[in-house]
């Protein structure tokens, strides 16, 4: 299951800058941690790969199935940044909704549904109305909402943002699951020290380009050999950023 | 009953909005459809014309189905493999069907064909919403009130006739507002069958 973006530039507007200049990207097994600024391209390049939007020019697919077609809406999940909370929807039924647009019957989105809300640990919020949901629960009813169809690469858009440490232990451990029944996750986050680390593979944009991306152990090696214990995560990404930020200077 | 896809997608839309409209709209005009009039200040003919309150009628439509149209789920809906912009369409559609049906009930019960000139006059500004949607979003939903407000400020000639531009307030005879309704409903209805991944 090869999600590859070829050669991708994408702009907000024809006068403006590209977002994503001739981005070439495959995402790898397991879990990839996104890491970036803002504004270095990390939403832009989920939406791509989510089919939400296409590149200006070049190409994304999986496996050979162009994005945007029904084959590939069926295997790919995306959970952008703002989830929304539909009036008068409960969180199952949202969810439920989700299943069914990705083509589910009804009734196998709706089973689906209670089995994601069990998995992001809202089951017990299964017939609250959306619109009552804090913050860090309508962030995991967006998670449910890309689980619930049995994607095999889910595309996260922040997800952590707005969870408390144990919400954000509960959300690891899910990923974890995840990613051993063979799903592949790319996963933007700010949250750099707290996730890098458990991550499989980092990749981190800067400018719109790719100033890095491997595996974990090779991101952390990025660290000065001075770093305190426990701050290689942010270290590495900051002595990437630097060097890639000098080297686009020049 | 929430084991039904369309049954989710109508409480979204939340569809129970647009049936109060459409009642209102049956209220409306069968309180008006025997000419019910106000003096109102035509800029154009500076002078006072007499505007039918059922010209007015079709307003609560318009907007309700444009509001309801904007309550959706779009991270979920832009990257769908059901394509809920057919059943937004068929929505639509079924809107102006059942205002013209109503109107027409209504017309045949009061003897009067002034009620059927409701009916096409909300799908006309039903078609001019959706053919505005994509360039104004949420604020297509006043298509309904601003185009009323533009005719009755400049649409009376001083003769207080309405010029044919005008389209809403024609009697239901005549063809070239029938035509242009037509027209602009179908060309509405293509242009949300057509939209793509707005709001995101």
């Amino acid at each position: 299951m090869t999600l590859e973006l070829s050669d991708c530039t994408y702009r907000y507007g024809r006068r403006r800058p590209p977002v994503l200049n001739g981005l070439t990207y495959r995402l790898p097994d397991g879990l990839t941690v996104l890491l970036g600024a803002n504004g270095a391209g990390k939403s832009t390049l989920l939406r791509l790969a989510a089919s939400v939007t296409r590149p200006e020019s070049g190409n994304v697919s999986l496996d050979g199935l162009r994005a945007g077609t029904a084959a590939y809406r069926r295997t790919v999940a995306w959970m952008p940044q703002s989830i929304t909370a539909m009036h008068g929807l409960t969180a199952r039924e949202q969810v439920a909704y989700c299943g069914w647009l990705k083509g589910m019957s009804s009734r196998t989105a709706w089973g689906k549904a209670a089995q994601a809300l069990d998995a992001v640990g809202l089951s017990d919020r299964a017939g609250t109305k959306t619109t009552e949901l804090s913050g860090g629960q309508l962030r995991r009813l967006g998670v449910a909402g890309a689980l619930v169809h049995d994607a095999r690469v889910l595309l996260l858009d922040e997800p952590t943002a707005g969870m408390d440490p144990r919400q954000r232990r509960v959300f690891r451990d899910l990923l974890n699951q995840v990613t051993r029944s063979g799903v592949r996750v790319l996963m933007s986050t700010h949250d750099v020290a707290d996730l890098a680390e458990e991550a499989d593979h980092v990749t981190v944009l800067v400018q719109g380009g790719i100033a890095h991306s491997g595996p974990t152990r090779a991101f952390l090696a990025r660290a000065p050999a001075d770093t305190p214990p426990g701050r290689a995560a942010e270290a590495a990404y900051s002595a990437l950023v630097e060097a890639a930020s000098g080297d686009m200077s020049l | 009953m929430t084991r039904c896809g369309v049954w989710w997608w109508a409480r979204a839309r939340r569809l129970w909005v647009l049936g109060m409209a459409l009642a209102a709209f049956a209220a409306l005009v069968a309180a008006t459809q025997q000419g019910v009039a106000v003096p109102l200040l035509s800029l154009l003919s500076a002078v006072s014309v007499p505007v039918q309150l059922l010209l007015f009628a079709p307003v609560p439509v318009v907007a309700a189905l444009g509001w309801c149209l904007d309550n959706r789920l779009p991270e979920a809906e832009a990257i769908a493999v059901r394509s809920v912009r057919l059943t937004d369409t068929a929505l639509a559609a079924a809107t102006g069907v059942v205002a013209v049906a109503v109107a027409a009930v209504l017309a045949a019960a009061a003897d009067s064909a002034a009620a059927v000139a409701a009916g096409r006059d909300t799908c006309f500004l039903v078609g001019l919403m959706l053919c505005l949607r994509p360039v104004l979003g949420q604020g297509a939903v006043m298509t309904g009130p601003a185009w009323l407000a533009v005719v009755v400020f400049f649409g009376f000639a001083p003769d207080s006739a309405l010029y044919r531009w005008t389209i809403v307030g024609h009697p239901a005879t005549s063809v070239p507002s029938l035509a242009v309704t037509t027209l602009t409903l179908a060309a509405g209805l293509a242009v949300l069958a057509r939209s793509t991944r707005r709001s995101l």
